[in-house]
């Protein structure tokens, strides 16, 4: 019995590994994805705080209140991974910071993501980007950038959440602003 | 009579409760081995079992619906590092295989990390991906030369439903508050 689970283990393992490598891989290619990390500014420095939801929790979550909210349990199970990065220090030059954000909107723009919000006020900077799918229907992705002194946030919510879903949500949580949402073309 | 009363739950208490980092051991030691340059050593430690849990659901008359519960334990660890640089530094450190030597068969993922000024914290669950169930919470604090393991395991999707039960009533609440103000 111990030979067999001695070997089924290394089996096992190889078997998990690649499938999750290939996960987060997948995940890099799909269009939602944003890579932050040429925001130089804070390359060097590490979050304050990080949170990172990937699908298998996302999937569980789905499960676990299906039963109890089936519009917001149909919407997280949209989602493929929510990444929030917090920075908060003196040290973080909020004018390199808001360069970089600069840099990575203008890559954002290129790629036909779609700028829903932008704030330029003083020192505060707030990007709030979508990539829709070609018909409009289907948000793929959802990009957020807010740089202000001291402070940096970083959000990206990958996943194929439809209009539907959003909708849906805003009724459920009474966000009157999500209830008649129309994206892209469309409007 | 009381003293009867005294003694069972002496019993029980005792038996639900121990003072050894011993469910713990497994991590602190997975630590050990990937930072070979750190020593740890318990300062202290508390084990609590499900029986506990069940006793406060008695006595809160299952409102804090604790029984979901099958185990906390928390161990506290002085962190020493040889060397002339003392600073230690957890980043290099796989918490995910940490845990997979305390509990393989459970998928382990870091969900929320927070880096604040002389102290750290990772918490990561612990999922069944057949069941599609949460099994276990673990939380490293790492203060200064101090790091705190807590874990809970149990049916902890009970324990979430039952969290989630406040918000859905006051959601249900606000918007019955807004239709009425329609009205």
């Amino acid at each position: 019995m111990k030979t067999l689970s001695k070997l089924l283990i290394p089996l096992i393992f190889i078997g998990i590994v690649p499938l999750a490598m290939a996960a987060d891989d997948d995940l890099e290619n799909h269009p939602g994805y944003v890579d932050f990390s040429g925001l130089r500014a804070i390359a060097n420095i590490e979050p304050t705080i990080e949170i990172s939801l990937k699908a298998p929790l996302l999937n569980m979550i789905t499960n676990l209140i299906r039963n109890e909210d089936e519009e917001t349990a149909a919407f997280i199970s949209k989602l493929l991974r929510v990444t929030v990065n917090v920075f908060e220090s003196s040290a973080i030059d909020v004018d390199e910071v808001s360069d970089s954000m600069n840099t990575i909107a203008e890559d954002l723009d290129n790629q036909g993501w779609e700028r829903v919000v932008r704030v330029r006020e003083d020192s505060d900077h707030v990007d709030v980007y979508f990539r829709l799918s070609a018909d409009s229907q289907i948000i793929h992705g959802i990009a957020i950038m807010v740089a202000e002194p001291g402070d940096t946030v970083l959000v990206n919510i990958v996943g194929d959440i439809s209009v539907d879903d959003i909708s849906a949500l805003g009724k459920r949580f009474d966000i009157e602003e999500l209830v008649d949402i129309e994206l892209g073309n469309n409007n | 009579m009381k003293n009867l009363i005294l003694i069972s739950l002496l019993c029980m208490f005792t038996g639900c409760m121990s003072f050894s980092d011993r469910p713990l051991r497994p991590v602190a030691r997975s630590i050990s081995q990937q930072i070979p340059e750190i020593r740890l050593e318990k300062e202290f430690a508390v084990s609590i079992g499900g029986g506990m849990f069940k006793f406060l659901d008695v006595i809160t008359l299952n409102e804090a619906d604790l029984s979901a519960m099958d185990h906390v334990q928390l161990a506290v660890y002085k962190v020493s590092k040889k060397g002339r640089n003392t600073e230690i530094d957890f980043s290099g450190l796989n918490f995910e295989q940490t845990l997979l030597e305390k509990d393989s068969s459970l998928h382990w993922d870091t969900i929320i990390r927070v880096r604040d000024e002389g102290e750290q914290v990772w918490v990561l669950v612990g999922m069944d991906l057949k069941k599609l169930s949460l099994e276990a919470v673990v939380v490293f604090v790492l203060d200064q030369d101090q790091l705190v393991l807590i874990n809970v395991d149990g049916d902890l999707d009970r324990m979430l439903e039952f969290a989630m039960e406040p918000a859905k009533g006051h959601r249900h609440r606000h918007h019955e508050q807004r239709e009425h103000r329609h009205i």
